[in-house]
This record gives structure tokens, sequence and C-alpha cells, in this order.
């Protein structure tokens, strides 16, 4: 499904696993979207989850543009994102490799998809938080940073009704008096 | 002494069906479900047990709960779905292979 409400039909969140994936040397099932139900395996790796956790609108902006057809109508709001990365493994991994993300947030790669996609993402947010728990029979290692990112989400409205033909009546031309 | 293999025993129980099985996959980032990527199968499905149902945790014990014997090897999270459609999730397993079957606690997908 193509997410409609960007500039390029890329979902913002999912610029920032893409950077994440590439920079990290991520498989595809090693960072996905959180809330899926995807159980981890039991196996040695890094696993990534990301969320939006927290949204607020910067700016909210609605106007018109000419076509040849008439008009359209552009509505655009810029979207403030808290973004919860958990990096999860069983073995040393997310302890070890849970830096790279501050890296992969200044890499060009990043530079690169930001601009593409009309995506901002902050490169020093908080730090790091602890959540291991144990799991099951062993000890998941999990450490969790929340990430902010801004937005241009953009619909587009085609074509919008305007007026430029008004009725006439059959009133008489209006009288013009001269002071003479 | 050596496991009994059960396989051939599952084939005359009540409840012995085709049943198919899809196992989720991550696609850009999303876990889906590739409908066309089922792998048929046969098994038995029966209603859990209410002493089963009584000591799962709170909170689970209104699922609709199943159990299901088979041959067939799957993990936990895969989508098991039978002739009329309807979806199961598998929630856990146990390995019996040593008697050539696997048991599955089965939660039914009511959300369809």
């Amino acid at each position: 499904m193509t997410y409609p409400l960007n500039v390029v039909d890329r979902e913002p969140i999912k610029v920032l696993a893409s950077i994440l994936q590439a920079e990290m040397d991520l498989d595809d099932g090693q960072i996905m979207l959180a809330n899926q139900q995807r159980v981890i395996p039991k196996n040695d790796g890094l696993y990534v989850a990301m969320q939006v956790i927290e949204e607020r609108a910067l700016s909210s902006v609605n106007r018109a543009e000419a076509t040849e057809d008439g008009m359209i109508e552009i509505q655009e709001v810029v979207m403030q994102q808290m973004v919860q990365i958990d990096f999860m493994s069983w073995d040393d991994s997310a302890r070890l490799r849970k830096e790279e993300f501050l890296m992969a947030m200044g890499s060009i790669k990043a530079q690169q998809e930001m601009e593409k996609y009309l995506v901002s993402i902050a490169q020093l947010p908080a730090g790091f938080v602890n959540v291991s728990e144990p799991d099951d029979t062993k000890m998941l290692n999990r450490y969790t940073i929340t990430a902010v990112m801004q937005a241009l989400l953009r619909k587009t409205k085609e074509p919008v009704a305007y007026f430029d033909k008004f009725p006439t009546t059959s009133t008489p031309e209006p009288e013009v008096i001269v002071n003479g | 002494m050596t496991f009994p293999n059960m396989l051939g025993v599952l084939g005359s129980w009540s409840g012995h069906q085709q049943l198919q099985v899809t196992t989720p996959v991550v696609n850009d980032f999303e876990v889906t479900v590739e409908e066309d990527e089922a792998t048929p199968f046969m098994g038995v499905l029966q209603p859990m047990p209410p002493e089963k149902v009584a000591i799962k945790p709170e909170g689970e014990r209104d699922w609709k709960w199943w159990t299901l014997w088979t041959g067939q090897d799957m993990k936990n999270k895969d989508i098991v779905t039978d002739a009329s459609g309807k979806r199961f999730v598998v929630i856990s397993r146990t390995d019996w292979s040593g008697g050539a079957y696997y048991q599955y606690d089965l939660r039914e997908d009511t959300a369809q």
C-alpha cells in the first residue's frame, strides 16, 4: 500500500528504518515496525523494532494552485514525530552495536534519504535506556532510544470547484447621473 | 524402548482434516502473510480441553483455544487456515518429532 500523505509516497518512519538497515547492514527480518506480533528468533543477532510514540503538528498550510484545467488544493502539514527504537538481542549485539544508530543518523546515506523524502532526523537524540529483562529462559538484552523526526506530509485534491461565472439578471443598466 | 510412531494413528482421530500453514515474513519493515505461499498439510484439530484452558495466563483464558496434532513442523506465530477459511495462530509448539508428530496450541483469530 502506498503512503498517500507523503510527497514521495514513503512513510517517514520507514525512511528512518531504511537508513538504519543500510548503515547497520541488517537483513529484512532483523528490523521492523513494532506491535506486529513478530516473535524474535532465539538465535544470536541484532533485532530492531520501531514505533511512533508521539506526534505533534508544527505547521498546517492550505493553498491553491491554478492549472490548465482549473484549480487544485494543496494541504500540507509538517509533523514532528518521536520514534522509539528498540535494539534487542539474545547475545551481546544490542549492547555492542546500539551506538551505530547515532553514526547512521550522521551518515551520507542519511543525508541523501532525508533530502529525497523531505524528512529531517535529529542527529543527537536523548541517550539510551537499558530495559533488558528476562524472557522465557534467557535474558533479552534491550536498549531503547527515542529519535526525533520532522516530516512534510502533503495531500492534493483536484479539481476543486471555484466560481468564475456569475449569473446575470434582467436588471436595467445603471443610470449615471452627472452633476451638471 | 523407542518412542512409538504416532503419525499413522492421527488419520483415524476425529478432527483430521486438510489445513494449510503460512509463515509471516517481513516486507518493507511490516509483517505480511503471503496467502499464495501456503503449505498444505493434514492434522488433527480439536478444541483444547477446559482443564488446559483454565491454567492459561489471565487475559488469555477467554481466547478460543485449539490443539493441533500433526507431522508438519511449524513455528510460533505461523498462520494455520482450515478449509472454511478460519485462521489460527500458533502460540506454542511441543516437539514430539521422536514420535513423528508435533503438538501445537492454536488461538483462533477471531479478528477477521
